[in-house]
């Protein structure tokens, strides 16, 4: 019996983003994050006056457009928590 | 005013501002108006300088990124008469909200206005000029002309 081949699953591609810290606030990428669960895979972490935002998009055809729309939802939560 | 470095392979332009002139709360909120048709990333450029680039969320000829660019002028102006005037109407909005809850509140006997004898004799049960009597009442069975 011919053996089964072990088909490996192919990883989500990822996207990295930086982002001022300043601008960008912790909780405003948090929100951001909760908001994007269900469309990647979200880490940030600081890197000097930049958090450095790694992204595992799980639709790989939007990979790019995902990486974008996550700058704009953070910059209107970073807006958000401005004003409030 | 401002560099604005126009970047058509990119898809995108790039506007140095001076926070001297434009706050930082007022390039953000400028910023925020543009979400919709723009992919929008804002860092510090040093020396008091912020640095916003535009991406098309489509692909936008040279003339239309340079009308984003002006688009995105206008914007500034508008957000930053609107802190403006913001800031000199504080208290007058603050006052005008204050009275309007204050307003709304139930009366109690400590705050209810003393009334005039002339409000306190009023009676909802009189009818002095006939209102509440029907029209069979006070015409009869006369027909309308």
């Amino acid at each position: 019996m011919a053996a089964k081949k072990k088909t490996k699953k192919a990883r989500p591609p990822e996207r990295s983003l930086r982002l001022d810290a300043v601008i960008y606030p912790k909780d405003a990428l948090m929100k951001t994050a909760e908001a994007f669960a269900g469309i990647a895979q979200v880490a940030f972490q600081r890197k000097g006056r930049y958090w450095q935002v790694r992204l595992r998009v799980l639709k790989p055809k939007l990979a790019d457009r995902v990486a974008d729309e996550f700058a704009n939802h953070a910059l209107a939560a970073a807006v958000c928590r401005s004003i409030s | 005013m401002e560099n604005v470095e126009i970047d058509s392979r990119g898809n995108r332009i790039g506007l140095l501002l001076d926070e001297k002139i434009y706050p930082r709360e007022v390039s953000l909120a400028a910023a925020y108006r543009f979400i919709d048709r723009c992919y929008v990333r804002l860092e510090r450029a040093g020396r008091g300088q912020l640095l916003i680039w535009l991406k098309g969320k489509r692909k936008l000829s040279a003339k239309a990124l340079e009308a984003l660019a002006g688009d995105y002028d206008n914007e500034l102006l508008q957000q930053l008469m609107r802190q403006q005037v913001a800031a000199r109407t504080t208290g007058i909005r603050e006052a005008i909200v204050g009275r309007a809850l204050m307003s709304a509140e139930p009366w109690t006997e400590e705050t209810e206005p003393n009334k005039t004898n002339e409000i306190a004799e009023l009676d909802y049960t009189e009818d002095p000029l006939g209102i509440a009597v029907p029209w069979e009442e006070k015409y009869g069975g006369q027909e309308e002309d």
